[in-house]
């Protein structure tokens, strides 16, 4: 029984398929938002879990957002408001420990009490980077190169991306070879001597992914700490105020603001393909069959094409392309209610120091061994936090004195030694393990919970839909970037199925609140007169 | 005395350059500061009556010393490398056979087996914005060439862990510990790392013949034709310097005395010419850099073992015995060196030359070399005589539980830690002077401007294996970097 036909339908109200339906509706296109939660925002959520006491729950900062896409979507007139992060600090169990600041002669400061010489080079290293970073973008925000067309326009791409490589500086381009090969040790390691500081700039790259700071693959992940552009500024990170879901209702409700439907607790069962050509969508529970001339996922591609569409309808290579895509989710998030403010004995009170992200890597062998220990299938007993206290950003987070505690957790590996749906057994005691390494660098905190949230990996696929607890729809390795996202030959957010379009993290740029993929599979679909 | 070309170092590489440069008429000067030529490929009488032909396992040889070099007239021969016995398994020792455990390895490689045979062993690409852009556009058009599927597939297996690039292949349990031993050796990752494939598809596709009668075999029929050729070849001196005159780099003073020269190429370790043989003032940055953020450290003990009789599993004697029969087990031995340590139960690559060359040991006797993986160089910078001798005793026990009977059949031992290479002029202990990752492979070996052979200094060359192709084609660093050196 069909209910309605739309020029669109996205499945999944992240904030990816809510930038795909923003722009398509601002085209003028009639566009339908199904969500299955309650709320939009997918792993972009802000929600009350303890009276008084606003959790961001899952993503939890702002950095690669697009402002290409902010501006197209009017999302500050739209209450997006964006607070810069103030530092970045790295606490030590014997001493103040190493704070990062936005101005590098503070930063230099810092760095000098471990390394006269790593203070002299920092700043060299920024500016280096900064460059680096500059030619990253040019991939981030343009469609995936395809090396194996032969079509003029892909060549002329190519050829353009070949000329601004070779165009670099010289030193530039030695350094972009060693980025996107080596290890963010290995990296690190031709700069700086001092273990205080590449533990903490190590940790980028490994965020998100089952990879050590020595795996190698794992450097190119640190220009992301030079791409943010937050307010025209190039400060990395920021918080949105209100949490990450308030990035989410912003892009809603520029969609809505263009007309866009969006329905909430709407689970999509399937993707009705005829003839090889999406047609629409049947919903859980009501078996109401949607059409529409396209449609969008903006999940996680494992899941859109084998479990929403269904293997028949894929060319072979596809599927094993698919089941081997490497989702492997390696983090857990915490958010805590806290009494009052605990604060980190190296370096007391609420200062500049805690107006930021904080970031529990004492050494680089500590974060080295967290991996050892995921890789053979446990949590880490000692695990890389990177903390942030979102009420001191946004007092309306919790309720006055009080704070709120978002720590996002690494090793937490989906696939534990007892498989992963042994989490719910641990996931008590991992919750511990996080607050045991807190106290460390902040004794006393445990008297201060009110209540705790704890997110396994397991949690993260049941409840939000990140196979595997995958943050970024797949491991952003190599192998699975680019022209190979999700899959070779199919990554230009078009899909074998026709009129079925991929429109999240899965897709080309890849994850980390983008909002890139959505926009440019919106545009893209425009471009080519598909919807 | 005044010559065309010094060449330090008496390894493959600096005698196949040797070769190259004499028969265009140039007078060359190979000089090695050890005893014998051949560096780490040396023959190495470690005992009484028993010779160990190298310390190297795998010996790729570059084509071009067949059709270039003409070293067939020199005795030297190419033969299938030994079958490999590994737990209850034996596979070919040429690993891109379609047959046995290895076949699917084996079969999806001959497609594009041609092109990263081509990679593997020829000079790589120049990438500079001022260089032709053709050798690199050849290079990729011939990739283009293996059409959509085999590029596409290349590209994304290429990146892959060698854990799930062999269970992608079904290749599972000892077999897919083997093949990872050999594409992991070099480098410092486990198996479980990211972009750690690589290293195994170019020894792959090099490994399908190999010098006989090990690197002494090679470096025999080197020195026979660089004699030929005229060359002149000292060994057992000591290089004070390497002079850089207002034009080039002019002279090389050995053992007191200066000799004066066109060129200079560097065919050993090239840590020796930032730290004793330049100039401090003479070194640019362009040189300095790169070879100061190089990494070398070594990870592999060799201990060499003089036998009553043969190392034999189940009474049948075996040219090349591996004990490590999980990912795991290599993943382990690995962390213990992430941590400057030595594993507990090092994974081991035993080869006993004896077999096919009975002349390197008394009659019924035998010769092993066995190569054990998770020792750091690190560690071993501090070990006693006793931890050396343990480490000895803990190998000849690891492969007693593989091989029974081993151990009551060892003559005498020798144990190289990589410290103790170290000190024989390896660089880092490391058996190709540099570890073999991505970044630090092929146009980036030793960097992406030393890559082709020259140096900021103009006359002045390195190839040894810290340059791409020496670690998959012995003897092709030489002859590349004589090409460069005569254009």
């Amino acid at each position: 029984m069909s209910a309605g036909h739309w020029d669109a339908i996205v499945v999944g109200g992240g904030h990816n398929g809510l930038t795909a339906a923003a722009y398509l509706a601002r085209a003028g296109r009639r566009v339908l938002v199904l969500e299955a939660r309650p709320r939009v925002g997918g792993a972009a959520v802000t929600e009350e879990h303890h009276p008084g006491f606003r959790y961001t729950v899952c993503s939890y900062v702002v950095s690669l957002l697009r402002p290409w896409v902010v501006r197209d979507l009017q999302l500050a007139r739209h209450g997006l408001q964006l607070i810069p992060l103030e530092a970045s600090f790295t606490p030590h169990r014997d001493g103040p420990g190493l704070c990062r600041w936005p101005d590098p002669h503070a930063t230099r400061e810092e760095i000098r009490r471990f390394s006269k010489r790593d203070a002299e080079v920092y700043p060299e290293f920024g500016q280096a980077m900064g460059h680096l970073a500059r030619f990253a973008k040019a991939f981030i925000d343009d469609q995936a190169p395809a090396p194996d067309s032969l079509h003029p326009r892909d060549l002329i791409q190519l050829g353009r991306l070949g000329r601004r490589f070779l165009a670099l500086e010289e030193h530039l381009l030695d350094l972009q070879m060693q980025i996107t090969t080596m290890s963010a040790v290995d990296f690190l390691d031709r700069w700086f001597e001092s273990d205080a500081l590449k533990a903490p700039m190590s940790c980028s790259g490994i965020i998100g992914t089952m990879l050590g700071v020595r795996s190698p693959g794992t450097a190119y992940v640190l220009l992301h700490h030079y791409m943010g552009e937050i307010d025209g500024s190039s400060r990395a990170w920021a918080f949105a105020r209100g949490g990450n879901g308030a990035v989410s209702e912003a892009i809603a409700s520029s969609a809505r603001a263009h007309g866009a439907e969006i329905r909430t607790s709407a689970p999509v069962e399937r993707i009705v393909v005829q003839n090889g050509r999406a047609t629409g969508v049947v919903l859980a529970g009501s078996g109401d069959e949607l059409t529409a001339n396209v449609v969008i996922s903006g999940m996680e591609p494992r899941r859109t094409f084998l479990q929403l569409v269904g293997e028949e309808e894929l060319p072979p290579g596809l599927s094993a392309d698919l089941r081997r895509y490497k989702l492997r989710g390696s983090s857990g998030k915490v958010n805590i209610a806290l009494d009052a403010f605990p604060e980190f004995s190296g370096r007391p009170g609420i200062g500049p120091h805690v107006m930021g992200d904080i970031a529990i890597a004492p050494s680089v062998d500590y974060l080295s061994r967290a991996y050892d220990e995921a890789k053979y299938g446990t949590y880490s007993r000692r695990p890389y936090l990177n903390v942030v206290f979102p009420s001191l950003f946004d007092p309306s987070m919790a309720p006055p004195g009080k704070h709120v505690l978002s720590a996002f957790v690494q090793y937490a590996p989906y696939h534990l030694a007892d498989g992963p749906e042994s989490w719910p057994k641990h996931r008590e005691a991992f919750g511990e393990t996080v607050l045991d390494t807190l106290e460390e660098y902040s004794p006393g905190l445990r008297d201060k919970v009110l209540h705790m949230q704890v997110l396994s990996p397991w949690d993260l696929e049941q409840e939000f839909g990140l196979t595997e607890g995958n943050i970024f729809h797949g491991e952003l390795s190599l192998d699975q970037l680019l022209f190979q996202r999700p899959a070779p030959g199919w990554a230009r957010f078009r899909t074998p199925v026709d009129n079925l379009w991929l429109a999240a993290s899965g897709a080309h740029p890849g994850g980390g609140v983008m909002a890139a993929p959505g926009a440019l599979a919106a545009l893209s679909m425009l471009e080519q007169g598909a919807v | 005395m005044s010559w065309d070309a010094v060449i330090i170092g008496a390894s493959p590489e600096g005698l196949a350059a040797s070769v190259t440069l004499a028969r265009e008429g140039f007078k060359v000067l190979v000089v090695d500061e050890a005893a014998t030529p051949g560096g780490a490929h040396a023959a190495d009488e470690f005992h009484p009556g028993f010779t160990a032909p190298g310390l190297h396992h795998d010996l790729p040889l570059s084509p071009h010393l067949f059709d270039y070099l003409d070293l067939g007239s020199h005795g030297l021969e190419a033969a299938a490398p030994p079958a490999i016995r590994v737990g209850e398994v034996t596979h070919a020792g040429d690993l891109t056979s379609s047959e046995g455990p290895l076949s699917t390895h084996g079969a999806w490689l001959a497609r594009p087996r041609k092109f990263l045979h081509s990679v593997a062993t020829s000079a790589p690409p120049p990438i500079a914005a001022e260089a032709s852009a053709w050798p690199a556009l050849a290079k990729a058009f011939a990739l283009r060439r293996l059409g959509a599927g085999t590029l596409n597939t290349l590209l994304r297996r290429g990146p892959l862990s060698l854990r799930d690039y062999l269970e992608e292949l079904e290749v599972r349990g000892p077999a897919a510990a083997s093949v990872a031993l050999t594409g992991l050796a070099g480098s410092r990752l486990g198996p479980f790392d990211p972009i750690t494939t690589p290293g195994l598809l170019f020894r792959a596709v090099t490994a399908a013949s190999e010098a006989v009668g090990g690197g002494a075999g090679l470096v025999d029929s080197l020195v026979s034709a660089a004699e030929a050729a005229g060359v002149t070849l000292r060994t057992g001196v000591s290089v004070q310097r390497v002079r850089v005159g207002p034009l080039h780099a002019d002279g090389v003073e050995i053992d007191g005395a200066m000799q004066e020269t066109r060129t200079v190429f560097v065919a050993g370790a090239p840590e020796p010419l930032l730290a004793r043989w330049l100039d401090p003032l003479a070194i640019p940055p362009e040189l300095e850099q790169p070879l100061e953020g190089w990494r070398a450290r070594g990870d592999i003990a060799i201990v060499q073992l003089a036998l009553s009789a043969p190392l034999a599993v189940d009474g049948e004697p075996v040219a090349r015995l591996r004990t490590a029969t999980s990912l795991v087990q290599l993943e382990r031995a690995r962390d213990a060196v992430k941590y400057r340590g030595v594993s507990e139960a090092p994974p081991l690559d035993a080869r006993q030359w004896s077999l096919s060359r009975p002349e390197l040991a008394p009659e019924g006797h035998h010769v092993v070399t066995v190569h054990a993986h998770g020792v750091s160089l690190e560690a071993t910078r501090s070990f006693s005589e006793e931890d050396r001798a343990a480490l000895g005793e803990r190998v000849v026990a690891l492969l007693d539980d593989a091989a029974p009977g081993l151990a009551k059949s060892v003559l005498a031992q020798a144990v190289l830690t990589p410290a103790d290479l170290e000190a024989r002029g390896l660089q880092g202990g490391h058996l190709w002077h540099g570890e073999i990752t991505l970044d630090q492979s092929w146009v980036m070996r030793p960097s992406r401007r030393l890559s082709q052979y020259s140096t900021p200094i103009p006359g002045l060359f390195l190839c040894s294996a810290a340059t791409h192709p020496s670690p998959f084609a012995l003897g092709g660093s030489g002859i590349e970097a004589a090409e460069a050196a005569l254009e």
